[in-house]
């Protein structure tokens, strides 16, 4: 009997393929939500007026943040159905085990995570063209409204960095959640009950101030994905012992 | 292949497998017979390496089989509960399948597939039952695996799918040798197909034994009510049961040259040989007596 002696990296490529052609649908979710939000902020963000007898002034604010915010939670959700038993156990009918399952869900996550980020940016595009064409008889900023391709490429690159650290947290909770379901309710009470405590509290919120609000683009980048390799390593840790196929 | 030593499994409180300890041999087809919720899927869930041993060791291919590669890329383990993304359609399913398995034979695969009807385009959800379990067992006979497990395989097929299973489930052996197991609670339907038996109750191994040996562990034996009971005596009664009014039919473990088939036959007593089916489920019947019980 010829045993098949498979290389683990093989393997993972393998599952990685396998889930891209098996979650196809993700794809169009994600195009559905990007379009929400792009119709969502085709409207301004914020807007206000001033005029006098011969003048009046109305300054619009079009931002393409809102879609940045749906595809953070469209990955947060992609990789809490990652989680599910369902998802899980897609993986184990053919070859597999926990760690290549794992693995080769970062790495589909992370795929996502770019791909998302790159629509998302382009979508923000899409918004200037639209708002281009559409109030002609307006004034545009042009400081705001043209992007270099340097700063294109810095967006993706963030972006893509922010989307790959919600999809870790997305992760990690819906692992600990599969391993004991009353969490479900308990962890999002939790954690919004400690981000408003904390808000009102002492004014702000470290996270945003640990992430967002730090200036060096080295720092961000070490920051993001070191947090984001802790939760994944944290997942394997937790999934390392769980029985599949239940 | 597989090597098992006082492998227990407890869920909470009970336990689903106590103390089991067998070994399979490679290339060699095994039945595991036992009764609903005896411990089949445990076991055999606990082989493939998804279900984590509570206590005892396992070792397959000489490998803890829990989180081993080896043992994964080897082995593959079909029953009725298959989960496949629906966006794939079935021959997605065969085409992925491809790719995970080194030893898979599409030709086979796709021989089968026409055989049984199946169309390219048709969705796994929605299939019936038995046409899961069909399509199923194609992906287990094609991926061809060193290690081949089939839990219940032929839940819903029909009795001509079932029969042309066995009867491919042989071929394809005999032509790539490789170690089969095979769980089912019809063990008449299988008996022609496999080497050994394994019989399972309450979490126990009752036997281990190749099936020529089953065939000749227990006869029947039929007669007046006295002249049987006479003859239990000092034996092992698998299984009693009144026929008519003093007519007695009896069970008993075979002892060879212990008593002489003659000798009964003049005494007026019936001897016969016991299906293996029947003697499985005396073998694993529980002590609260039979269903009339119930109702009488």
């Amino acid at each position: 009997m010829y045993l098949a002696e498979t290389k683990m990296i093989d393997l993972i490529k393998q599952q990685f393929l396998y889930k891209v052609k098996a979650n196809l649908g993700f794809f169009f979710s994600l195009l559905a939500v990007q379009s929400f939000a792009l119709l969502l902020s085709v409207n301004g963000i914020m807007g206000m007026g001033t005029g006098g007898p011969y003048l009046s002034i109305n300054v619009n604010a079009y931002s393409n943040d809102l879609i940045i915010i749906f595809t953070m939670v469209w990955a947060f959700t992609i990789a809490v159905t990652l989680t599910t038993k369902e998802y899980r156990n897609y993986d184990f009918t053919f070859v597999s085990n926990r760690l290549t399952s794992n693995l080769s869900n970062i790495l589909y996550l992370g795929s996502l995570a770019l791909f998302s980020s790159v629509t998302a940016v382009l979508t923000g595009i899409l918004l200037r063209v639209i708002l281009f064409f559409s109030k002609s008889d307006t004034i545009l900023s042009e400081y705001y409204f043209y992007i270099s391709p340097y700063e294109l490429i810095l967006s993706i690159f963030v972006i893509t960095l922010y989307i790959l650290l919600l999809s870790s947290i997305g992760y990690l909770a819906g692992t600990i959640v599969q391993l004991y379901k009353p969490l479900s309710v308990i962890l999002p009470v939790i954690t919004i009950g400690l981000l408003i405590v904390e808000g009102r509290r002492l004014g702000k919120i470290s996270a945003y101030e640990f992430f967002v609000q730090e200036p060096s683009l080295f720092l961000f980048t070490i920051k993001t994905l070191l947090v984001s390799s802790i939760l994944f390593g944290c997942v394997y840790l937790l999934s390392n012992r769980m029985e599949v196929r239940k | 292949m597989i090597e098992c030593k006082d492998l227990t499994k407890t869920y909470g409180k009970v336990k689903a497998l106590s103390n089991v300890t067998y070994e399979i041999k490679e290339n060699t087809i095994t039945g595991l017979i036992g009764r609903n919720g005896a411990g089949k899927t445990t076991l055999l869930k606990t082989i493939a390496g998804f279900y984590h041993p509570s206590s005892g060791e396992i070792m397959v291919l000489k490998e803890n089989p829990f989180n081993s590669m080896k043992v994964a890329a080897n082995m593959i383990f079909i029953d009725d509960q298959m989960k496949f993304p629906p966006a794939l359609n079935l021959s997605d399913i065969l085409s992925s399948a491809k790719g995970f398995y080194v030893n898979w034979n599409e030709e086979l695969a796709n021989r089968l597939f026409q055989y049984f009807g199946f169309r390219p385009k048709q969705s796994h959800q929605k299939l019936s039952k038995g046409m899961k379990s069909t399509f199923n067992m194609i992906i287990g006979l094609s991926a061809r695996c060193p290690l081949t497990i089939f839990d219940e395989p032929t839940t819903g097929m029909d009795a001509a799918v079932r029969k042309d299973f066995y009867r491919a489930l042989l071929k394809d052996y005999i032509q790539y040798p490789r170690t089969i197991i095979l769980s089912s609670h019809l063990l008449n339907e299988i008996e022609d197909l496999l080497e050994n038996v394994l019989l399972i109750n309450q979490g126990k191994i009752q036997l281990h034994m190749s099936v020529s040996d089953l065939r000749e562990y227990a006869i029947g034996i039929r007669g007046n009510e006295n002249l049987v009971e006479n003859q239990l005596i000092d034996k092992e009664v698998l299984y009693k049961e009144s026929i008519g009014k003093d007519s007695l039919y009896a069970v008993i473990k075979h002892d060879a040259g212990e008593f002489s088939v003659e000798k009964l036959k003049i005494k007026g007593i019936e001897v016969t040989s016991v299906s293996t089916n029947d003697l499985c489920v005396y073998l694993t019947s529980n002590e609260k007596g039979a269903i009339d019980d119930v109702f009488s």
